[in-house]
Order: C-alpha cells, then structure tokens, then sequence
C-alpha cells in the first residue's frame, strides 16, 4: 500500500508534477503513515462484517443474525413489531413515521417540525458523501440535525485562533520549513496531527537532525515525538493555558517581545514594514461608564467623522488609520472616557497571579518555564507556538489556546515564513472549484419542504413560545436555510 | 596519555559504539540487508504494519520496534531500537536447523523454505538477534521480501518509510521507488525522499 505521489502530503509538500506519466509515477516513493499498511488485513479480516446484522435474542444478550439489506431498509424506514419472533410486543418506530410537517412539540415551534427527530450522526465524511448524506437528511427527508464530524471535533483550540485571526482563519501550524523553536501543545505529531506523520513530522525532524531546529513537547503524556526532542514539559492536563500565561509573563517581565510590532496601529503601516498582519496591542479599550466598558473606543465616540479605532501617540489620541505608532502601555481619560491600552489589560490579566501560581497550576518548576521563555525569545521570530486537539479541547480550552496564541503575536511571527501559519488557500479559495456548484450540492431553493406550505405560516398553531424575542420568530425554515447554505458546519 | 593516543583510543571506541552489536566492519564483504538509522525513526510503525501479509497469523513479528526509555520523569528521553534479520554472514540459524530450511541465496540473503519448516525452533533459540518468531507451527523470517526484489521493487518496510530511517543495502543493484532519481539525476534529496 504506497501514498499518492501526486499528493503533496506524501512527498513532504513536494509532489511530482502532474503530468508525469502513471507508470513513471511508480518510481518514486510516496509514504503514508501506518494506518493504510493495514488495509490488507482489514478488507481480509474473517471477522469482518459484510451483512447488517440483527438482534436474535433478548438486549444485552450479545446474539445476533445476518439479514438481507432489503429486510434493513424495509424495517428501518417502515417500523413495526420487529421483535415479535422473540416474544416483543412493542412497537419499533420506522422512519416514514417522522415524515410529517406536524411540530415536534407544539408548546416550543423553534424545535421546528418532527422531520427533526431523526438525527444523523456521522464521521469525516470526505470525497462527495458529505453531499449525499446532507441531500437524504436535510432534503429527502427534511431534518435539519445532520451532525458531522466538525460539530464534535476541536471546537475549543479552533475558537483559540479564531480570537487571535479576528474570525478569520481557525488553524495555525507552525512553519515545518522555517521554524527554528517550536513549542508543541497537546500534539503527538510523530503519530498524528493533520497532514501527518508522513508529512509534517517527517519535515520536522529531518531539519532536527540537521541542528536547523528544536521543539518542545507540552504534554501530560510522553509520547513518540520525545525520541527527538530538545524537551519535554508534562503539564498537568487541562492546564496548557497556565504554561502558556506563564511564559508570557517571563517574556513581559523581561522585556522579551516586539515592541515595534505591537506598536503599529494598522495594517498601512505594517505592510510598510514588510509585515501582513498587525495587532490591536496599542487600541483604546473603554473601562467606564459601565454599560460601555469593555469595547474599543472608535473615533465616533469622540465626536470625529468616520469609525476608526483611537490609539495615543505623543500623548494625543489618534484614529488608529491616520496614527504611524501607538503608545503601547497607556491608561488615562479622553472626552471623560476611562481607556486603557489593549496591551495594558492583557499585562494587568497576566500580572495577576504571580509565576508561582502558573508554575503550580502547570506543574511545570518556575526555573523550567523561565528557561523555556527566554529559549523561545531567543529563537523569536522563528520561535512558534501550537496547540492542536490535547492542547486545548476541554472546558476553558479556548482560552487557554488563545493564551498560547499570544506567544506567537508578542513576536509577531503570525502569517511570516518561520512562523505561525494559517493553511493554504487551497483550491477552494483559489476558485477553481465551487463546492457550492456541484451538482449533488444541497441549495436551500431546491428544496421541495421549503416550496410546501409549512405549518408555521398557519398562526393558529403558533401557542405559547418556550424562547421569546426575536429567537423564537426564526422559523425551522430559516434555521435549516442557513444550515444548507452554509455548507455544513 | 597524550592527547593523540587518547583521540586515537576514544575514535576506535566511537566504532565499536556506532556499530551493530555483532559486526566486523570492514572485514565482511558486501551483502544485502537492511539498515537502520534511529536518528530518523518517528516510530511511526509503517514499517511494521507493512510487514504483515494478510495470508499470515497477525501475531507474526519481523521487525520489534522498542522504545527505549532513559532517565526518569520528567527527565525522560526516549530513543527507538528496531530488531530486524541483518542477514548474518556466518548464521547461525541456518546450520541449527535440522532439516535445511534456511538457505543462504547466491546473493547472501537467507531464505525459509516453509515447506521443510516443522516450527521447531531451533534457528529462533540460536538467533542473536531474536529475529526470527515462532509460532503455529512455522518459524517466520524475514528475507527482505525476496519476491519483491525479483521483481525490482523494494521491501515493503522499505518503501513504506517516511522518513528514509530504514534502508536497503544491495550492493549493484537499484530497485524502485529507487532511492535516487533517474528522472531528476539527484542524489536523495531532504528527508530521505527519493527525487526530491
């Protein structure tokens, strides 16, 4: 079983050229990482299930008989007293008994009609049964609840990333190519970790080898990538943010970061400097009046045409767009607003726990963390920070990614060779594929439930309403409009 | 002790130390087998899983890859070790086996003739590597995918590595996926991929 060498992933991003003949093809060598060497085995196994099987005995008895897929489909769509050979009465609901626009509940509309209690619950659905699967449920059949993969996977890290992109990118890696530090959050990657052992690790500890790198592992676990490791710091679980609030301390502390980074207020000015990102750091934020703080002080707010974020230089406050330099750490009153500098109130969060309290909420010596700080400022900006899955999917989880993302923008190192990288526009971005205009793709128009008269447009039926406001009026149709258009997620 | 003598002394005691645990580096002539360089191994267990044949028990071992720890938490590191059949040049298991089922081909690689096998053990218990496993009545060895090579094509463990830790030695001859590129005339490129 050999990878595709047309695939970048299993060539360490470098792929043969597409015309290359099939048969020449075979003279290269395309990886893949352990799991397909076992298809063999897999397709061959004696145990393997081919037949939908049955229960033959009374629950929990574990006994079971093959049946035909004709006879699956027949009960699974028709119901009826499917156990009345083993002396079970009862009646086994079918799915054509879900197939009515009746509410679900009349005393709460919003859970729409009672299409929606069948639910789909499926993995990584990938190469078109995404479409096919969301044509059955959400069209055929009608049912908004088609839960993928994403709804169930790596929500708390993604939402980390999402905060520090401004809601526009929700994965970043840290460049395999360029990295020098690279400090490792709940990632085996000599195992797993997108696009794979075969790919990203493979890159990683080459240039290891080579003395072009050092990564640090932060995991509760030690697990495979600490055969090449420079170290290995076993957090506590769960605990990754307070790692990663207490190197940023050390780093503040210490004067350790890019202050002329932070300091440009948008993004003219950065790009002038050869950068593509910039940072809030030097923004106002209102502390009172109360029912404002919180928010950025805009231009608006001090009587000044236009909406623009206000930084200080020299002392005065300027729109952040007509502004070259920031005060970083600022706090006073303008037009009897309290402000504070973005950066001031990151500091004051940070500077609330001595490194102590970090040191004992991560389990890790303040020495060793104070080490690792002034490593990773030493190897800036080629010093990068990442969490995947075990690094930040837990209660709290985006936040503490979040924490570790700020690493990488004390250094300025987001969306820079060497640095931390958001994915690759990829085809889909590049245009040169619409997903939306596949043919087997669900569109909210074609929908035959959506053209039926729906029994919400009947007000009579419309009792008392469980959530009030302007929740309650969206419809199941709107609900189940935007899930279709927003393609799954 | 002067300064010479000592480099001279802790060069040859580098040898000894880097090389394979039974080795006359040098004296033995050429031969094919395979080789391992733990530097690059991700323990990614490629190599394993594509050892295995679907018409063979799974439990059936060739290559053992063992991580081995040192020191103790949190001052752990680890390094792999992969057992594998270097196709000895004076083997012993072929001159235990009673009834001539290990044969050494022309070319020095040795060879189990299942046939003749009666799974009684005798090459596993003489082998210095533990590289041959036992089981269900047959002896399984590793003879680096013998059918593979009559057809130019590498061992499966080989062309399964990612990273290029594991290797081929087949003095005067090439096999596909080769390890250099008649196509780019390169040597291996990074990362121990072919063509690059």
């Amino acid at each position: 079983m050999d990878g595709n060498p047309y695939h970048p992933y299993n060539r360490c991003g470098r792929a043969i050229p597409y015309d290359t003949p099939l048969e020449k093809s075979l003279e290269f060598r395309p990886s893949t990482c352990a799991k397909p060497q076992m298809d063999e085995d897999y397709l061959y196994n004696p145990y393997r299930i081919l037949k939908p099987l049955k229960r033959c005995g009374p629950r929990g008895s574990g006994k079971f008989e093959p049946i035909s897929w004709e006879q699956l489909i027949r009960e699974v769509a028709e119901g009826g007293k499917l156990f009345a050979h083993l002396g079970d009465d009862s009646h086994y609901p079918g799915l054509k008994e879900f197939l009515s626009d009746e509410p679900l509940d009349p005393a709460a509309l919003e859970l729409g009609p009672k299409r929606n209690r069948i639910i789909w619950l499926t993995g990584r659905s990938q190469a078109g049964r995404k479409h096919f699967i969301k044509r059955f449920v959400c069209q055929a059949i009608g049912s908004i609840n088609h839960l993928p993969h994403t709804d169930i996977c790596g929500i708390g890290f993604r939402m980390g990333n999402y905060i520090l992109s401004d809601v526009k990118a929700v994965e970043f890696k840290a460049d395999p190519e360029a990295a020098r530090y690279i400090l490792v959050f709940g990632s085996n990657f000599f195992s797993a970790l997108q696009p794979g052992p075969n790919a990203y690790a493979a890159r990683l500890h080459q240039r290891v080898k080579n003395g072009e790198l050092k990564y640090v592992i932060v995991d509760p676990r030690g697990h495979e990538a600490l055969a090449h490791a420079h170290r290995w710091l076993p957090v506590c679980p769960g605990r990754d943010g307070a790692l990663a609030m207490g190197l940023i301390r050390v780093l503040l502390e210490e004067e350790q970061f890019d202050k002329a980074f932070l300091e440009r207020p948008n993004p003219d000015i950065a790009r002038e400097k050869g950068f593509n990102t910039f940072a809030n750091a030097c923004h106002l934020v209102i502390l009172a009046p109360e029912s404002e703080a919180g928010r950025f002080l805009t231009t608006k707010d001090l009587g000044v045409e236009g909406e623009d974020f206000v930084v200080i230089e020299d002392g005065k406050p300027l729109p952040a767009g007509k502004a070259s330099k920031g005060t970083l750490d600022w706090e006073g009153e303008i037009s009897s607003v309290k402000v504070k500098t973005a950066f001031r109130l990151m500091k004051e969060e940070i500077f609330s726990h001595p490194l102590s309290f970090y040191a004992r909420e991560a389990g890790i010596p303040e020495e060793t963390i104070r080490e690792v700080a002034r490593e990773f400022a030493a190897h800036a900006p080629y010093a990068v920070a990442f969490a995947y899955h075990g690094g930040g999917n837990y209660v709290g989880g985006a936040y503490a990614s979040y924490a570790i993302a700020l690493l990488n923008a004390l250094f300025g190192n987001i969306n820079r060779r060497g640095g931390y990288l958001p994915p690759g526009g990829g085809i889909l971005a590049k245009g040169n594929l619409r997903p939306q205009e596949f043919p087997t793709s669900p569109k909210a128009s074609r929908s035959p439930y959506l053209q039926r008269k729906s029994p919400l447009r009947n007000k009579q039926l419309v009792q008392k309403p469980r959530i009030s406001g302007q929740i309650a009026l969206v419809s199941f149709h709107q609900r189940r409009a935007y899930r279709i258009c927003s393609g799954g997620h | 002790m002067d300064r010479r003598t000592f480099l001279k002394i802790s060069g040859l005691m580098g040898l000894c130390v880097l090389g394979p645990p039974i080795s006359f580096a040098g004296s033995q002539p050429a031969r094919p087998k395979l080789f391992f360089d733990p530097e690059l191994c991700l323990g990614c267990l490629a190599c394993i899983t594509a050892c295995k044949r679907p018409e063979e028990p799974r439990e059936i071992d060739r290559l053992y890859l063992t991580p081995k720890e040192k020191g103790s938490y949190p001052g752990v590191t680890l390094k792999f070790q992969l057992k594998y059949c270097p196709q000895c040049e004076k083997a012993p298991c072929v001159s235990a086996c009673p009834h001539q089922a290990l044969k050494k081909t022309q070319e020095g690689i040795i060879r189990l003739d299942k046939a003749r096998c009666r799974g009684e053990g005798k090459c596993a218990s003489v082998c210095p590597y533990q590289a041959i496993d036992v089981a269900f009545g047959k002896a399984f060895k590793c003879d680096l995918c013998l059918e593979e090579l009559e057809k130019d094509w590498l061992p499966r463990c080989v062309s399964v590595c990612p990273t290029g830790a594991l290797r081929l030695e087949f003095p005067g001859r090439s096999f596909s996926p080769e390890t250099t590129s008649k196509r780019c005339g390169r040597a291996p490129g990074p990362y121990g991929m072919s063509g690059l």
